[in-house]
């Protein structure tokens, strides 16, 4: 990281290679496409270079403000923006499934996808975070600039919301 | 002692795997566990939803999978940020502020071309005063017409 404060280009390409993917899976999945999420990450990785002097190791870890300057980001673009439709390929059938269980899988996921769009971005970046990713409520906290309590509230919120969305779905099935 | 009522809370949040909760209560939740039916109960209803989310989260990482370019992605996501980090920066605010606010048009110094036309000006520019310096006076009547004459061509009258 000093290497990369210090302008060391080849410094900063190896923290790119070493989060990108971790900041392209996060913005895929709080911003509508693709696309977008690559831009966005982009944009916020630049941001982290162009301010790499100015970070404070006694103040936090690397990565923690890194990844905040992403999911912020991201959060600041999905918030400017109105959800999108679902891509085209969305419910491509599986072909190792009969065509009954294909159809049956793919509504499923039509509602899963539609009940995780429908979250508010912060619900949504918490859920990505800690489920999704495998952070600690801890750690997701410090990159959304919140506190652990603010981050178990809105995981609950998040969970009540999606359980309301899937429990019609699953007592179709049942019945 | 974790409370019934804070362990429900807890697993509303935090879903039906341990590993995902605050490390601090893992061994009261444990604990808990071992003794109370509903606790269990508890963590076997939040497990049918943290189902749920982790297969929507296979189902976007099996989307991307299929489109083939999460290994793309990160080389044009490295080739970008390379492009875009190896322009110049853009002026600071700060130390270099007033040059930021007041003087932008000074920013096409930075450009070498702009650089290599400020030096040519330059030296234009020092070579005029130079010469003008030089000049003692204005040149007399006489003197301007000897410059004027032709020059005899001494080789022809050998």
């Amino acid at each position: 990281m000093s290497w990369s404060a210090g302008g060391d280009r080849r410094a900063f390409d190896e923290i790119v290679t070493r989060h990108g993917p971790f900041a392209l899976r996060v913005a895929a999945r709080l911003l509508p496409d693709a696309a977008l999420a690559e831009d966005v990450v982009q944009e916020a990785l630049v941001q982290v270079w162009s301010a790499a002097r100015r970070f404070d190791p006694q103040r936090g870890r690397f990565t923690t403000w890194l990844y905040r300057v992403v999911v912020n980001r991201c959060i600041s673009e999905r918030r400017r923006r109105q959800p999108g439709p679902l891509p085209e390929d969305f419910d491509a059938a599986d072909c190792a499934a009969g065509p009954y269980e294909a159809v049956e899988v793919n509504e499923r996921h039509a509602v899963l996808a539609a009940a995780l769009e429908a979250l508010p971005v912060h619900q949504r970046a918490a859920v990505t975070l800690v489920y999704d990713e495998g952070l600690s409520g801890a750690e997701a906290a410090r990159i959304l600039g919140l506190s652990a309590k603010a981050v178990e509230r809105l995981l609950a919120r998040a969970r009540q919301s999606l359980r309301d969305r899937l429990e019609p779905e699953r007592a179709r099935k049942e019945s | 002692m974790l409370t019934l009522k804070r362990f429900r809370e807890l697993a509303e949040s935090y879903g039906g795997s341990l590993r995902r909760w605050p490390e601090e209560l893992r061994g009261e939740a444990q604990d808990l566990l071992q003794v109370s039916a509903d606790a269990r109960a508890v963590l076997d209803l939040a497990r049918a939803l943290d189902l749920d989310i982790e297969n929507a989260g296979a189902v976007d990482d099996a989307r991307r999978r299929r489109s083939g370019d999460e290994n793309t992605a990160l080389a044009r996501l490295r080739a970008g940020v390379a492009a875009r980090i190896a322009a110049p920066l853009p002026l600071r605010h700060g130390a270099g502020s007033r040059l930021a606010d007041g003087h932008r048009w000074l920013r096409i110094l930075r450009l070498p071309i702009a650089r290599m036309a400020a030096a040519c000006a330059c030296a234009v520019a020092v070579g005029l005063v130079t010469g003008s310096l030089s000049v003692s006076g204005p040149a007399s009547d006489g003197a301007l017409t000897a410059l004027l004459q032709p020059a005899p061509l001494h080789f022809l009258a050998d």
